[in-house]
């Protein structure tokens, strides 16, 4: 886009002189001798702005994406992707080579990839046998990561996995999630799944739970480090104390203080889910924009993403980023204000239908993931106007400085 | 929606009440019940009022019913409809009208591509009062309809490209129209070709002369059947092309021409993205000419699009990834009360499909904007 800007007042300026001399154009009425001065061109300037915007808008691409998922990706504008590759994908060659190929396809840079098989894994978790070899994995993953030069993953401490109650439907019978804790209700990570009153055979205690958690950062953050990769914690969905015997640690604003701080490390942080702590209400300690302020401030916001439900728990419905009780605007404003550096993703995408074609004149083709489409667009939109906004006038930052306590 | 806030806002009071006897939650602190019980109640007393800057899509007059699930699920609850002979009935305009309205859908807007860019109406060659009285036969077809808009062109010898392709972000193709290379005009199967489309070279006062005679038909069949007429500028918006003057491709020239019809029933369809195209030569950029008709509430449908650069060489592009901020024309729009539809259209091409959804989230986002800041 920079390109065509330059090359616009570059052929502008050609054109003007080849006029001059009276000698190009047939059917062609002649140009005004004097161009008038340009008034609405403010769009130009300010888009420079969004283009140099620190709040980068991501997907999460498959490992093995097309070509033309690549070049959809890059005709949104979207220029990184996330990628969620499992173990037998997770190594440091193939994780270069998508770095590679992504790059190649769609000028797509690789912000993070994750081993799936190694997040909410229960044997870390709780401390069952062969938790050191998992944790070993995970290193392992670190240094794959490191020399694939992918700098960012998210990491989530969920033993019992990510719990829902059947789909419902949210704007004219688009499919979402929902979550009612005093109904029907199931955990589920990978192939496993997770019910109460025991998910996990017995009552765990706080106190074991953080032991366990200290237990595998103090042994990953080193790796992390030296490996130049960040490690991103995300909220436990639901973000409840306590979930069928086993304790969220990730559940409550004190729950993240506490946790980082036993990291104590400049490379263990948050990838924020907005839809996640939005089911918590003011249950939290802070709600989103709190987290964004204190824990962007110190620069420990690695990743955000982005969905909306209709009202907090006991019982919540997935909406269109639209159409939820939570501003994404401004949760964009408040990244803007903690200057957040990293990506922003849509997630939890209530979706759309997908059959048939749009038809018409000047009409559309066979739909193409429209869900994923329109809410980039929507989320786009709302971060060029706080790229925009921030511009034209700083955003006054209404929180004192939190002292570091990172070792750096 | 609003049954879904009713329903929070009950649960939360409820959540509220348990909270107070200090039976649910563990580490409370942020933002107190009362703020956000205070923040339920405000959205009860104020629900979100539906916008008047209202956002369609233009499908064919058959689209499948779950094509149209699908636009509500963007958040579209109005379309603009064109349909072409033998569909010309009154039957047919009466039960799309019909069709859409069973899956909860407005059709704010149908066209008739036999009775747009009509060369026999513009430039007054033979055949015309048969024209005139098709577009007539359209225009009743839409009052017994109950349909209260379309949009017209007058474009003597239609929309012009160049035949080269262009590519945008993303090596989207989109399309793109250079003065000093090969072009072309175009109007369904009718193609126009430079020097002269039309055999010679017509004054722009026979133009003038012909606009007067077709306004002085239309608009008093407009006026008896509740009908209103949007005329879209000239695409591009040059003075002349082929021989052919474009009068609808000035602000002086957009104000004459109103001047002539003199009807509340005559007034703009006003494309940005064409008008864009003109750059400083129009008389006045988008956003002067929402200000100015829009005030005088003339303007009855936006279509909502982007370009690279002005002419000479114009290149389609994304609504965010253009010369114009978007930003501004939307705020134009609701600075004049816009009450009317906007068409995100001419979107560039995208891999593997549909290129509708982006565009759509990303207007809708910038409407919602603007409404959102009207509010404050």
């Amino acid at each position: 886009m920079k390109e065509n800007r330059r090359d616009f007042i570059r052929k502008t300026g050609v054109s003007l002189a080849a006029m001059s001399v009276g000698g190009v154009g047939s059917a062609v009425a002649a140009p005004p001798e004097k161009p008038a001065p340009r008034k609405n061109l403010s769009g130009d300037a300010l888009q420079e702005v969004a283009i140099k915007s620190t709040i980068r808008i991501a997907v999460q691409a498959p490992v093995e994406a097309t070509a033309t998922q690549m070049s959809f990706y890059q005709q949104m504008g979207v220029n990184h992707v996330t990628l969620w590759p499992d173990e037998t994908k997770a190594n440091a060659d193939n994780l270069a080579e998508k770095k590679k190929a992504f790059f190649a396809g769609g000028s797509l840079q690789v912000y993070g990839a994750n081993n799936i098989s190694l997040l909410n894994d229960e044997k870390i978790i709780l401390n069952l046998p062969g938790r050191d070899d998992r944790i070993e994995l995970y290193k392992q993953f670190l240094r794959d990561l490191g020399k694939a030069g992918i700098t960012y993953t998210t990491y989530s401490h969920s033993a019992n996995g990510v719990w829902n109650s059947a789909n419902t439907t949210t704007r004219s019978e688009a499919v979402a999630r929902s979550l009612d804790l005093n109904g029907d209700k199931t955990g589920q990570w990978g192939d496993k799944k997770y019910t109460g009153p025991l998910s996990n055979g017995r009552e765990y205690t706080t106190k074991e739970m953080w032991d366990n958690f200290e237990y595998f950062i103090k042994a990953v953050a080193p790796v992390a480090e030296q490996n130049n990769v960040r490690i991103g914690i995300l909220p436990d969905d639901p973000p409840v104390p306590v979930l069928a015997g086993v304790p969220r640690l990730f559940s409550s604003f004190e729950g993240y203080k506490h946790g980082l701080e036993l990291a104590k490390s400049p490379n263990v942080g948050v990838c924020l889910s907005v839809g996640t702590w939005a089911q918590g209400g003011n249950k939290l300690g802070k709600d989103v924009f709190g987290m964004i302020d204190y824990f962007g401030s110190q620069k420990k916001l690695f990743k955000v993403r982005i969905s909306n439900i209709d009202q907090p728990l006991p019982h919540y419905q997935g909406t269109f980023v639209d159409n939820g009780y939570i501003d994404i605007y401004k949760v964009m404003k408040a990244l803007k204000a903690v200057n957040f550096d990293g990506v922003v993703i849509a997630e939890n995408i209530p979706q759309m239908i997908t059959a048939g074609g749009g038809g018409g004149r000047g009409g559309a083709n066979t739909a193409y993931d429209p869900s994923l489409a329109w809410t980039v667009g929507y989320i786009k939109c709302l971060r060029d106007r706080a790229e925009e906004e921030a511009a034209i006038q700083p955003i006054a930052v209404n929180h004192k400085p939190v002292k570091k306590s990172n070792k750096s | 929606m609003s049954d879904n806030r009713r329903d929070f806002i009950k649960k939360t009071a409820a959540l509220a009440a348990a909270v107070s006897v200090g039976s649910v939650g563990s580490a409370m602190a942020g933002s107190s019940e009362p703020e956000l019980r205070e923040r339920m109640e405000a959205l009860l007393a104020h629900p979100p009022k539906k916008s008047t800057i209202r956002i369609i899509m233009q499908p064919n007059a058959r689209i499948s019913k779950s094509q149209l699930t699908w636009y509500k699920q963007m958040g579209i609850d109005d379309v603009t409809v064109w349909i072409d002979p033998p569909n010309d009935t009154a039957e047919f305009y009466i039960a799309t009208k019909k069709y859409f309205a069973e899956a909860g859908i407005n059709v704010y807007c149908m066209g008739n591509g036999a009775v747009h860019n009509q060369d026999k109406i513009v430039l007054n060659l033979p055949g015309r009062d048969a024209k005139i009285e098709e577009y007539k036969k359209h225009l009743r077809n839409m009052g017994k309809a109950g349909i209260g808009y379309t949009t017209y062109a007058h474009m003597g010898n239609g929309i012009w490209d160049s035949p080269a392709g262009a590519t945008t972000r993303g090596g989207a193709a989109a399309r793109n129209f250079n003065q000093y290379g090969p072009n072309n005009g175009r109007w369904n199967n009718l193609r126009f070709y430079p020097p002269l489309s039309h055999g010679r070279e017509y004054a722009e006062e026979e133009l003038w002369e012909n606009w007067k005679h077709f306004m002085r038909e239309v608009v008093p069949v407009a006026e008896e059947n509740n009908v209103r007429i949007g005329v879209h500028p000239d695409d591009p918006p040059i003075p002349k092309l082929a021989g052919v003057p474009r009068i609808f491709s000035h602000f002086e020239r957009y104000k004459k021409a109103m001047d002539i019809a003199n009807s509340p029933n005559v007034g703009l369809c006003l494309c940005v993205g064409s008008w864009m195209e003109g750059g400083d030569t129009v008389g006045t950029d988008a956003v002067g000419m929402i200000e100015h008709f829009g005030a005088q509430k003339k303007i009855f449908k936006i279509h909502f699009r982007n370009i690279e650069m002005p002419i000479p060489h114009f290149i389609e592009t994304f609504v965010d990834s253009g010369y114009t901020n978007m930003y501004t024309i939307m705020k134009a729009l609701k600075k004049v009360n816009f009450d009317g539809v906007l068409f995100p259209d001419h979107v560039p091409n995208m891999a593997g499909g549909n290129a509708w959804p982006f565009s759509v989230g990303y207007v809708k986002a910038l409407r919602d904007r603007v409404e959102a800041e009207a509010l404050v």
